[in-house]
């Protein structure tokens, strides 16, 4: 609150905040998508997504600080973990479950079951990954300067989303995704087993998770409670940037980040609100949410 | 209660409920103490839960924030009550304005239909909970302390829950037999066929929840009457899961199941009381396997059961 006595922001302050903000976007969008495409295809809300980020934002942590592997490398050994992980969770317990509210109950269960693992292990005490090039920053325009683990992460994020892109357009997987997403039914006519489409397309979109939350906690120092927080992100970034398109999950994202970023100039205890105004706006304003379908 | 039917008649029931009233009156003379709180923290969970179920169960809104009608019950309490007014007035008119927020927040939250109503309500619930964290005046991260309360005694806590859990059942028994409950289910089962046959859908669930959120604002004054203060967890996302699992552990759409489930979740917490993560995830693997493997709840094997008792006792009869 202090600091929003300066009403005034200057162009410096303004490009930095851009900057920033448009960096942590594409890897909010990242965070996103793994929502938007279980989402779109399975039509199962995974309400599992801030507790599995924060699972991997600890898996990291570990592996840092025993083995001393970098946390960019960690996330190649989590990633196919995620996937296998995803991929017998859904065979196994969701797959089973058949009205919604049975999903919704299952999945905030396992969620506190998740949040209570991670307090069991490794507490309540903030923790947080610190490389030896946390701290670097590199000089854009000017003053302006940008922490090189934002850019990085902002890099990895773009490729993790253009690589999704790339599998749903260009593969004989992502044909079958699409098509399970339109209509199952007749997807399995024409010899696409729906029912593995979808074990898959959770596994990705679990492997998406592990992804973002390796570089998550790189940025953030993370804490049991954030959970909530990480799935508030997600669901806003899915409601903003819609489940049509790659390209609409990375606009909600830089959206979701910019807005962030502009709100800390009014205290630092806002930036956890906005992801939660943003969703009970749009929802109100269109209560189906502006999903569409991964379909074209 | 319909299971019952074919085993007592309404005689006897009568009969339990008064025997029971008997007891719950009598206990605190007899066992002074840690059963006195035991038993007063069961009577709240059961009024909680008695909340929630007629919320999801008869009106099927699936409310996973319904803690933030029992902390804007509490902080309203608080604020009255340091006003000079007596604590149980001030817990009658927290209730109110919970209710009335719940009016308010009704024509925009009613138009989500299924996981974005569950979302958005969990979500509304959580930014309270940062909000409260931050706001000044409502004392941060510390929260409320009631400050005038001469009449303070563990006892007449007890009675005032007791009558609490009482009046949650008896207002939810009247709800769901009325027209009003009809109603509800009609539009729960099927919204937009309800409407076609005249049934005012938002009017209906937004009474329904109303009435809801009036009985977790009770809950939520009594619980800062013997905790003497509220802070932001009390809007926290496992006060409401405690809510879904006493209904869903007793069984979803009866009136006897939450009481069932408030009951055994209170042995549970204050059998796992020692070690907070271990009770947290013992709940949530326990909601897993009863929601899989047992979706009637507890409330399916008792009629099961009465249903064998019937039978082996026409047997033995004949």
């Amino acid at each position: 609150m202090e600091l929003a006595g300066d009403p005034m922001i200057s162009p410096t302050l303004f490009l930095q905040l851009l900057f920033n903000g448009v960096l942590l976007g594409g890897l909010y969008a990242l965070l996103g998508s793994g929502l938007s495409l279980c989402f779109g295809v399975m039509k199962f809300f995974n309400v599992l997504h801030g507790s599995l980020t924060l699972l991997s934002c600890y898996f990291t942590y570990s592996i840092f600080s025993l083995v001393g592997l970098d946390p960019l490398l960690t996330s190649l050994i989590l990633i196919p973990a995620y996937f296998f992980l995803g991929f017998f969770l859904r065979r196994y317990l969701i797959g089973r479950l058949r009205t919604f509210d049975d999903i919704l109950i299952v999945g905030f269960s396992l969620t506190i079951v998740l949040k209570n693992i991670v307090l069991f292990i490794w507490g309540a005490r903030p923790r947080g990954v610190y490389t030896s090039y946390s701290m670097l920053a590199i000089g854009i325009i000017g003053d302006i300067r940008v922490p090189l683990i934002y850019l990085t992460c902002f890099t990895i994020s773009l490729i993790g989303l253009i690589s999704l892109h790339l599998i749903l357009k260009k593969t004989f997987l992502g044909m079958a995704i699409r098509a399970v997403a339109q209509d199952p039914e007749t997807a399995s006519a024409f010899g696409v087993n729906p029912s593995l489409i979808k074990d898959l397309t959770f596994g990705i979109s679990l492997s998406f998770i592990a992804l973002s939350g390796t570089l998550m906690s790189t940025i953030y120092n993370f804490d049991p409670s954030l959970e909530v927080l990480f799935l508030i992100k997600a669901i806003s970034v899915v409601v903003l940037g819609g489940l049509g398109s790659v390209l609409g999950t990375l606009v909600g994202g830089v959206v979701l980040g910019l807005a962030e970023c502009f709100a800390g100039i009014a205290g630092a205890q806002y930036q956890a609100f906005v992801g939660a105004i943003i969703f009970l706006i749009i929802v109100l304003i269109k209560p189906k949410g502006l999903f569409g379908v991964y379909a074209e | 209660m319909k299971g019952w039917s074919n085993l007592s008649s309404n005689r006897t029931k009568l009969l339990s409920i008064l025997l029971t009233s008997c007891i719950i009156v009598v206990i605190p003379w007899v066992l002074r103490g840690y059963p006195t709180l035991f038993l007063l923290q069961l009577a709240m969970n059961i009024a909680f839960a008695q909340s929630w179920n007629l919320c999801f169960s008869y009106a099927g809104l699936l409310s996973l924030g319904h803690a933030l009608f029992v902390g804007i019950g509490g902080y309203s309490a608080v604020a009255i009550c340091n006003g000079g007014i007596p604590i149980h007035i001030s817990i009658l008119v927290g209730a109110f304005i919970s209710t009335f927020f719940a009016v308010v927040i009704s024509p925009l939250f009613m138009r989500l239909r299924g996981v974005y109503f569950a979302i958005g309500t969990m979500i509304l619930c959580s930014s309270f909970q940062y909000w409260f964290m931050h706001w000044t005046e409502a004392g941060r991260a510390l929260g409320l302390r009631l400050r005038f309360y001469p009449e303070y005694s563990l006892e007449s806590c007890y009675y005032f829950s007791w009558l609490v859990a009482f009046f949650a059942t008896t207002l939810s028994w009247i709800t769901v037999r009325s027209r009003l409950g009809l109603a509800a289910r009609a539009v729960r089962d099927d919204v937009d066929r309800s409407e076609g046959i005249g049934v005012p859908s938002l009017l209906v669930r937004t009474v329904i929840f109303a009435i809801s959120a009036f009985m977790a604002g009770m809950v939520g004054g009594v619980r800062v009457a013997y905790l003497l203060v509220v802070d932001p967890s009390v809007f926290s996302f496992e006060l409401s899961l405690w809510a879904t699992l006493a209904v869903v552990l007793g069984g979803a759409g009866t009136l006897i199941g939450p009481i069932l489930g408030g009951a055994l979740i209170t042995l549970l917490q204050h059998v796992l009381m020692g070690l907070p993560e271990i009770s947290m995830l013992i709940t949530g693997i326990m909601l897993i396997l009863i929601r899989l493997f047992l979706p009637g709840g507890l409330v399916s094997i008792i009629k099961k059961a009465s249903l064998l008792l019937g039978v082996c006792r026409r047997w033995l009869l004949s």
